[in-house]
Formats: C-alpha cells, structure tokens, sequence
C-alpha cells in the first residue's frame, strides 16, 4: 500500500464519520428542538394548581389531574394487559416452538399486528371490548386496547432477551436435572429480565400518548372526579390536548394549557421509562455475562 | 487411568427404574450409533464403567468424546435432528426407553461442561440450585450441603466469605470448579466431565478426590 493510498483511505473515513455526526447531530437537534419548544411554550402553565386539579370554567382555566390519573390508570392497565402475555407468548416463541413454517406465520402475524395504525385498534376495541363484552367506555376497555397495541412491542423485544441468554446457561440448568419449565422460570426469566424491561419502557412511552385507541374505548371530554372503578371512563392526556387543540370553543385561550398538558405528558413518559430504567441498570449490576 | 475410590455404602433405597445391583457394571454400552442429521458422529461404541472407578476417554479432538458424553445423560436429545440407535444401559436400563425421563437421567447422572458456565447468580444460589430444583428449602440443610460440595471441589476455602457475591466474578478455574461442586450437590451416581482440566487450575482430582461416595465418575480428559 503506498502513502498515498493510506491517505485516502484516511480522508474518506474521516467524510465518512463527518457525515453521520451531522446527521446525528440533525436528528438530536429535532428531538431537542421539539422538547425546547414545548418546554418554553409549557412551563408558564405549570403550577401546583395545574397539576393537582380538574379543569374550570370549560377547560380555560384550572389543571388536568383527572387526566393525568387517567394516563396512568390507563398506562399501568395496558401493561398489566400486555406484560403477561407478551412475555408469555415471547417464552413460547423462542423457548418451546420449533423452528418451520408454523412459527414464520406466528412471527409474521405479530409484526403486522405491530403495523397496524392505532385507530384501528380502538375501532376494534370499541367494538370488542366495549360493545361485545358490554365493559362500555372504561379504563379496562382502554387498557385492553392499548394492551393489545403494544403486545407486538412486548413480545419483540422479550423474544430477543429471551434469546440473548446464553445456551449455556439452559444446558447447564438441564444437565442439573431441570424441567424446561424450572430452567425458563429460575434461569432464563431472571437473565432476560432487563431486556424484556426495555421492551416495556418502549411499550410505556405508546400506551401513554396514543389517542386514537382510547378516543372510543376510555377517554371522556370532562370528569369532575377521578375514576372509582375501572369501569369508569376517564380523562386522559392525550385525548385532552386532542379536545383543548381542535374541539374546544376557546382554542386560542387554551392554548397555554395545551403546551402545559403536552410537557406533563412528556414528563410522565420520561417519568415512567425512567423508574424502569432504574429497575433495569439494579438488575443489570448482578446479572452480567 | 482407573482409580479406585473407596466406599462400601449400602445402595440407596429401590426406585421403580434404576435398581443398583453393586455387581453389575453402572454403564454398559452396547453397538451405540449416534447421528447429527445424516453424519454419523459415533459407529458402533461398546464399553463398561465401572462402579466407584474413575473413568477416562482418551482421544483426539473432534472424536467424539463430547458427543459420548453427552449421550449419558441425554443432553443431546435437545439438539434438532439427533438420532441414537444401539442400547446405553445405566443400572440396567436403556437411557433412551420411551419410559425414561430424561429430566430424571440428568438428576443421577451430573454433568461438568467443557467451559466454566455459572449462572448469573450468587455462589451460594449456584451451588445450592440443584437441590432447590428437587424440593430441598430448609436453609440449614442448604447451608450444608453448600459447604460440602464446595469442600468437595476444593474451593471452599477461597469463596466461603464471599458466597453471597456474584459467581461471575470468580477466575475461570474458580468457576469450573464452582461448577464441579454445583454437579456434586446433586449427588449424582455419575458425574460426566468434559474435559474439565482445559479451564482448571488444579488437577480436577485433586478436587474430587474428597467426592468419593458410593458414585462413579467418567472423567474425560
């Protein structure tokens, strides 16, 4: 290789590492850019009062805590929905099914479900969950809708931790003289715990700012109170910055509370992924490989 | 390389399956042919083991010595597209009879892997799960049954203080050995080791030498 040549070869990595830097630095900047811009827009609106209060005088004035509650009752059902499932769906797949043409078409069917645009989902949960089981407009009907949202969310990501655990450790557990049930249940599980976490941060950040699945199936304009059952409706962030942004009579006047309800959403999100991060690096400190 | 452990304890009591008859070989192995697919990985295996000997399978790499081993205790039955003909009898009884599980296989007959393969748990919880898995819970009893086998294995000494830290953060050597004694703790009637010495700092009969009851270990070298 003459010096040249190594000079070249030189320049075209460094244009090469030049251009993805900007073009991280372009993506980085739009997220940046979005969460200044509501941040500066949003603050002015927080208050105690804000964040501890129903809506006054038709949404112009008071806070959304009916609405955060809602977020969060709906949030934590959806989990509760998807987790069990997904996570035992993602056993089957990777830890009982045999590789072939059954399993492709199971793979195939949770990656569209994954693709399917959320209205859909709360059309079908309207007419399921609400209609058909007569749980009317509720959290439990919303929970099971958001739930199945992101099922395909869960089952992805606890499919892949499930097979990041190394072989090994399943021969080592069998070859001790446990069922596949003992070794999945003491062994496996425990190993893929931080990654199937992840999958549910992501699973966290859909369930809370979709608003299409819960518009027919969960959400109310306006409560005074919170919910007292979970075949209550609710009010939830999302659906309220829908209604304060398009349906309300003072949008103008709204429109600081609009910014306010989009940073607490936000807020939360962060807020919710963040406990699982915590709870995944703890994992993380005694499970490593 | 045979050697002689001495034990003359009374067989355990009866199960349905596998009765001890100290007169019999534990292991007779007889025509064995073990297929990958259609590659055949062993032709026609014929041998003995003996009760309370140590045995060694001596061979060059890629033989097959793995692959035998493996078939001792079922392991691989979980590799797609394995086949076995012949009869590998233990205590009499064909291993690979409809009737046999292979969960109860595994639960007399120990495996130590050619790598050092501790779960992501503490020392203890390693040493201590085989025993878990078959109802064993009073702590106790656990804490003894710990201790001995990690005596046996010959690393008590340097863990007994930090049973409770990651098993991960043991040397290799400290790990193959954590995983000798995580074998022991089963008291298995056999205990299969491939090729233990390649991650071992000590010679591994040092380490099981203590281990002598009345069980038989086929030590592959």
């Amino acid at each position: 290789m003459s010096r040249h040549n190594l000079a070249m070869r030189h320049l075209r990595q460094n244009l090469a590492f030049g251009l993805f830097r900007l073009i991280m630095l372009a993506v980085l900047g739009a997220l940046g850019g979005i969460l200044v811009y509501v941040f500066i827009h949003g603050v002015g609106a927080i208050s105690w009062e804000f964040l501890t209060q129903p809506p006054k005088n038709s949404m112009t004035a008071g806070g959304i805590f009916p609405a955060i509650m809602g977020t969060l009752y709906l949030t934590v059902g959806a989990l509760l929905v998807a987790l069990p499932l997904g996570v035992s769906a993602a056993i089957y797949l990777s830890e009982y099914a045999t590789e072939g043409r059954a399993l492709r078409i199971v793979r195939l069917g949770i990656q569209n479900l994954a693709g399917i645009p959320s209205v859909v989902f709360g059309l079908f949960g309207l007419a399921l969950f609400v209609g058909y089981f007569k749980l009317g407009v509720s959290i439990a009907a919303g929970s099971l809708t958001l739930g199945l949202l992101i099922l395909p969310t869960i089952i992805g990501a606890s499919e892949e931790a499930l097979r990041q655990v190394p072989g090994t450790f399943r021969e080592a557990s069998l070859g001790l003289g446990a069922t596949r049930w003992q070794t999945i249940r003491k062994v496996v599980l425990p190993a893929a715990l931080p990654g199937i976490l992840t999958g549910s941060i992501l699973g966290i950040g859909r369930a809370a700012g979709e608003t299409a699945p819960i518009m027919f199936t969960a959400a109310t304009f306006y409560t005074m109170g919170l919910p007292r059952s979970p075949l209550d409706q609710v009010m939830a962030l999302p659906y309220h910055i829908y209604v304060l942004a398009t349906a309300g009579t003072h949008i103008e006047q709204t429109r600081p509370l609009q910014y306010g309800t989009v940073l607490v959403l936000i807020s939360l999100v962060l807020g919710l992924s963040l406990v699982a991060i915590i709870i995944r690096t703890r994992m993380r400190k005694t499970k490593q490989w | 390389m045979v050697k002689a452990s001495a034990s003359a304890q009374a067989p355990e009591e009866p199960r349905e399956l596998f009765r001890v008859h100290p007169e019999r070989p534990i292991i007779e192995v007889k025509g064995l042919n073990f297929y990958y697919g259609d590659f055949q990985a062993l032709t026609g295996v014929n041998m003995t083991v003996k009760r309370n000997k140590v045995t060694a399978l001596i061979g060059p790499s890629g033989c097959g010595k793995s692959t035998f081993l493996r078939l001792l205790n079922r392991m691989n039955e979980l590799i797609p597209g394995t086949r076995v003909e012949g009869e590998l009898l233990f205590e009499g009884v064909n291993l690979y009879d409809p009737g046999v599980d292979p969960v109860e296989v595994r639960r007399r007959v120990g495996m130590v892997f050619q790598k050092p393969n501790p779960f992501p748990k503490t020392i203890y919880n390693n040493v201590a799960y085989g025993p878990r898995l078959h109802g064993l819970r009073e702590a106790r009893q656990l804490d003894h049954m710990v201790e001995r086998s990690l005596k046996s294995a010959a690393l008590w000494d340097e863990v007994k203080d930090i049973l409770h830290q990651s098993a991960l953060g043991l040397s290799g050597g400290q790990q193959q050995r954590l995983c000798i004694a995580r074998a022991i703790a089963m008291q298995p009637e056999v205990l299969l080791m491939d090729e233990p010495t390649s991650a071992l700092d000590p010679s591994p009969p040092a380490a099981s030498k203590s281990w002598s009851r009345n069980s038989n270990k086929a030590i592959l070298l």
